[in-house]
């Protein structure tokens, strides 16, 4: 699974992307079919491709050992202003830690932290 | 114990539905197999055994609605990142605190490898009378 991510703006510490809504769609088939929903699980996936862009990641060839935790604000719907940030926390030490978030327009709806050894 | 067809619960359609039958269920433990078994990236593995642990969580007595939702995975493992073959999905109950239950989900190969675990908390979805 690779995202198509629009327009990635990647700095030292920090990356922004926004997915386009024709894949988000893509995500929610059968989940459901009368209110389209990404599933949480792939909005965590995501995160992590984002933040396999950082330098810190990409560089390092580290892989993503674990997310320590992704919390859900809100659902996820498809849409043309969804956009993944994803930042390195200042002092994370072992391996690297990625802190991630997911707009829909301003509302923040995701949240999460990613493990990358 | 007896435990229903999963497709007949599971608000999921194809192909978002991840489980096909239930291998195992003594009533705090669930193991299901997968819908398939092509290629499982880490984050289908997740939202597999997040399925397994939605059947396992409306199972109980007072338990969920089958349109509950994901409050949050934690301490999500990732011990490969793509696996190609059939899965078997556990799901454990952990805790319930209110109306939102925690399990601990986990995903192994055909060979009985690990290839993820994690923490999930499942939530009933708010309704508009319960609104503030």
């Amino acid at each position: 699974m690779t995202a198509p991510f629009v327009g990635a703006v990647v700095e030292p510490h920090r990356a922004r992307a926004r997915l386009p809504r024709a894949h988000l769609a893509t995500l929610c088939e059968g989940h459901f079919p009368h209110d389209p929903i990404v599933p949480g699980a792939y909005v965590a996936g995501l995160m992590a491709e984002l933040a396999a862009m950082l330098p810190a990641v990409r560089d390092s060839q580290r892989a993503l050992a674990a997310v320590e935790r992704c919390t859900f604000l809100a659902p996820l719907r498809p849409a043309d202003d969804v956009f993944f940030t994803v930042a390195t926390p200042a002092g994370s030490t072992e391996g690297v830690t990625i802190d991630a978030q997911v707009h829909a327009g301003a509302v923040c709806v995701a949240r999460g932290r990613l493990r990358f050894a | 114990m007896t435990f229903p067809d999963p497709a007949t619960v599971l608000r999921h359609r194809p192909p978002a539905v991840l489980v096909r039958s239930v291998l195992d269920f003594s009533g705090e433990r669930l193991a299901c197999s997968s819908s398939d078994d092509g290629v499982w990236p880490w984050p289908r593995l997740l939202e597999g055994g997040a399925q397994t642990a939605g059947l396992l969580a409306g199972a109980q007595a007072d338990g969920l609605a089958h349109d509950a939702v994901i409050a949050d995975y934690r301490d999500v493992r990732v011990l490969a990142a793509a696996y190609t073959g059939g899965v078997t999905f556990r799901a454990v109950l952990e805790r319930r605190v209110m109306r939102f239950w925690r399990c601990r989900i986990e995903a192994h190969g055909a060979d009985g490898r690990p290839l993820l675990t994690a923490l999930v908390t499942l939530a009933p979805v708010p309704r508009p009378a319960e609104s503030p």
